[in-house]
């Protein structure tokens, strides 16, 4: 150490201003330990579903698009009985990652970006002729159950669904999702830290999205479920971004099973530190047809008590409650806690479905103790505002790994308090002040549920609108296409619509968004576009996709039976995309059809 | 109601022993956030690093706090001594548990400072913060906790005499010593340093 800088430092008042300048901060890895503390974990449930979620959305729409591509196609399917039983095996615990993909990873492992989250009405769900035709379905809140989901899904699919015997132990049924034209289901369970999910399929093994079908060989174990032939394997492939490639973790936080009895493909897999490799195989083993499923009603006397709507949070807490009909835009009512020592108390969560993570809570209490009237602000970030003509007090915390806005106001004789979280160290959707206010004053009588209900095509042109984008659309639906379902994400600015294909397998996409984020995607040779007028634009007509070859390294195959035709309009970016078993019925010229007929 | 009375009011919304329950994990994450940084640079100033055993001291603290989260009846600025109190035995029983360190290991001054306010180029001060760092471990334990708790952490000398249930004399004075015995040692240190 030198020395020679310490004649500066024999003024006291100068080792003042030295000490004070020491404000160390801990690192990024402490963060992330933090994440995984119990206290955390609990209130978190709902955000760490949802950082699930996206990544499982996005791998959903990749299972689909290869599962019709691989399986369904003679190649494909002769390739795939070839490779895998029921995992694909690797001879290696690494797996090569293309620069595009290592970049997106790093780009979302690192990013701390911001976006902005546009408030929309809140959606309440309605109860479809479908479902309404089940047994005890016939309102939107029962449609939610797990017994009329599952139907609904079997109803769909043709075939009775195989499920657990009765609900698996510590753990809530989440949703179950199904493609009615691959015959694949995946019913979702959820609690603190704890993921299980049950796939099945009629027929082969579907080719799934990497790196989780990925396995090496060596860490297969051949089992027994019940008395069909499977296999159990522990661990998963994560991402090194010191090597760059994809590094085989032994991990039991990663269990799956899979199996088939014939007819139907299975499986079983886990996530989280709970979970066991006997407890697993018995789960798979126990599967039946028709589960003695008993609806579990809350527990009066259970110190925490979770609610699946206003409604029942209103009967439990005694309070004539208010919920937001303006939320930011992804966010739907997720659950309410209600603590019976605490009666005259309930807490409301949202939960979003937008790139990132980010919570919404509020806190309702029978108390009016504050004056709102004359509060001071007592921290450095508080202030006093109005919340429909009447004080009330806001303040927020935009540093630190947990910021959050926070805001309390008076209805009568409840109290409400509101909070925003969001994590710094990702990429994030933020609101402001000013939604927050916007928020509070839209609070109204409403019942509100945990939907399992897609949002029908009329929220299309609202959060279009909220997102600021002018989309297209169709004024007649072409002959042949009937509409299933969209997404939308903030982030990109996008919305998708996606289209089944009349007797066939197949599905159309149409892809509309306000950035070009979500067409950074696939690294499309050269040789594989073609350039097309659609109207006065010039447009890119791609045939094939991107595919894991055996060694799990992206290639582009030619003959996947994927066509695409994108280009940009007046700073929308529109993609159109055909796949699946008879896809190609369109041809070049059908798709330009189709695109022109956009208004 | 005089601006006084209506902080009150305000505070005590949002600390009295019912709104401001601990209990509930989210008021507790609420608190977490509002803390961490406390709790850290406190635990970061008593043991001296190395920087992932504060860390993980960090995440003790509030482990043990949660587990007995029942017994906690306060306000924030309680829950923030208390807090604190939990660090310190552990620190107690890290002291007793553990070997004695090596002094002469290297100080990473870029974990100690927030750069924009001492940055790369500014060596004289890092030097003099690296050497003062040094020399806060050579301190008595409670010397050390006065300077940490003062300066690292801010606080007012009231706040501190609560805390440490002391005079406010005696932490003053205290305090007095030991930014007199810095000066003298560092002084020393510079004399040593031109023989």
């Amino acid at each position: 150490m030198n020395k020679q800088n310490l004649p500066a430092m024999l003024d006291e008042i100068k080792i003042e201003e030295l000490l004070a300048k020491i404000q160390p901060k801990p690192s990024a890895r402490f963060f992330k330990e933090i994440e995984q503390a119990a206290w955390r974990v609990i209130p978190e449930q709902q955000i760490r579903m949802k950082k699930l979620r996206p990544r499982f959305t996005f791998a959903m729409a990749i299972l689909f698009l290869i599962m019709v591509t691989l399986a369904l196609t003679p190649p494909g399917r002769a390739w795939a009985q070839e490779l895998f039983q029921f995992f694909k095996k690797v001879d290696s615990t690494t797996i090569p990652v293309s620069e595009k993909e290592l970049e997106q990873y790093n780009y979302f492992a690192t990013s701390t970006e911001s976006y902005d989250l546009p408030l929309v009405p809140v959606f309440i769900p309605t109860v479809t002729p479908e479902i309404a035709s089940l047994p005890d379905c016939d309102t939107a809140e029962k449609a939610q159950s797990y017994s009329c989901q599952i139907a609904y899904a079997e109803s769909q699919l043709g075939f009775e669904l195989r499920e657990f015997p009765e609900q698996p132990q510590n753990l809530e049924f989440q949703n179950v999702w199904f493609d009615k034209q691959t015959k694949f289901a995946m019913i979702e369970y959820g609690s603190p830290g704890m993921l299980l999910r049950l796939s099945q399929k009629l027929g082969k093994a579907p080719e799934a999205f990497r790196p989780w079908p990925w396995v090496p060989a060596s860490d297969v174990e051949k089992i027994k479920v019940g008395l069909f032939d499977g296999e159990y394997v522990s661990g998963g492939f994560d991402l090194s971004t010191e090597s760059g490639e994809l590094v085989w973790r032994d991990t039991t936080s990663t269990q799956r099973v899979a199996w088939s009895d014939g007819t139907y493909w299975y499986l079983l897999d886990s996530g989280g530190p709970l979970m066991n490799r006997a407890r697993l195989i018995e789960l798979a083993t126990s599967l039946v047809e028709t589960p003695k499923i008993v609806e579990k009603q809350p527990d009066p006397e259970a110190l925490d008590i979770i609610l699946t709507s206003i409604s029942e949070a209103e009967s439990y807490s005694g309070l004539d409650l208010k919920a937001p009909t303006l939320l930011p835009i992804g966010f739907v009512f997720s659950e309410a806690h209600y603590t019976s020592f605490r009666k005259n108390e309930v807490s409301l969560y949202y939960e979003g479905n937008n790139v990132g993570s980010n919570s919404l809570v509020i806190h309702v209490k029978k108390d009016n103790s504050a004056n709102f009237d004359t509060l001071s602000t007592i921290q450095e970030n508080s202030e006093v505002v109005k919340v429909n003509g009447q004080n009330a007090y806001y303040d927020f915390m935009e540093d630190g790994a947990r910021p959050y806005l926070f805001l309390s106001w008076q209805d009568g004789d409840l109290n409400y308090r509101l909070y925003f979280y969001w994590y710094n160290d990702i990429i994030h959707g933020v609101i402001d002040k000013q939604k927050m206010i916007a928020i509070a004053e839209s609070m109204d009588n409403i019942n509100v549920f945990k939907s399992k209900t897609p949002r029908p095509y009329e929220y299309v042109k609202i959060y279009a609108e909220a997102m600021n984008i002018d989309i297209h659309e169709f004024s007649t639906i072409p002959a042949g296409l009937s509409f299933d379902r969209f997404w939308f994400d903030a982030w990109e600015k996008c919305i998708g619509l996606s289209y089944s294909i009349s007797n066939t397998q197949g599905r159309l996409l149409l892809n509309q968004c306000g950035t070009d984020r979500l067409f950074e995607i696939p690294d499309i040779p050269i040789t594989a576009i073609e350039y097309v007028k659609v109207g006065e634009n010039t447009a890119q007509y791609i045939i094939g996709n991107s595919e894991y070859d055996s060694n799990g390294a992206l290639v582009w195959s030619f003959d996947a039976p994927v066509q695409q035709l994108r280009w940009q309009e007046n700073g929308l970016w529109i993609q159109f995309i055909v796949y699946g078993e008879n896809a190609l019925i369109y041809d070049k010229e059908d798709l330009i059809s189709i695109a022109e007929s956009l208004h | 109601m005089t601006k006084a009375m209506a902080l009150q009011t305000i505070k005590r919304y949002f600390s009295s022993d019912t709104s401001f329950s601990i209990t509930d994990a989210s008021l507790f994450s609420r608190l977490y956030e509002k803390t961490y940084l406390s709790v850290f640079r406190y635990l970061y100033g008593l043991t001296g690093g190395p920087l992932q055993e504060v860390e993980d001291l960090t995440a003790e603290v509030y482990a043990r706090a949660w587990k007995t989260r029942e017994n906690f009846h306060g306000n924030e600025r309680a829950a923030l001594g208390w807090m604190l109190r939990i660090a310190k035995n552990l620190v107690i029983d890290l002291a007793r548990n553990r070997k004695v360190r090596d002094r002469d290991e290297e100080i990473d001054v870029d974990l100690l400072v927030d750069p924009d306010q001492v940055p790369e180029s500014d060596f004289i001060t890092r030097e003099q913060i690296a050497t003062l760092w040094q020399m806060l471990s050579s301190l008595p334990d409670d010397q050390r906790e006065m300077l940490v708790l003062r300066y690292i952490l801010g606080w007012q000398v009231k706040q501190i005499t609560q805390y440490l249930d002391r005079t406010e004399n005696n932490v003053s004075v205290t305090m007095r010593r030991t930014l007199n015995r810095l000066q003298r040692d560092l002084s020393q240190l510079q004399e040593k340093d031109n023989e």
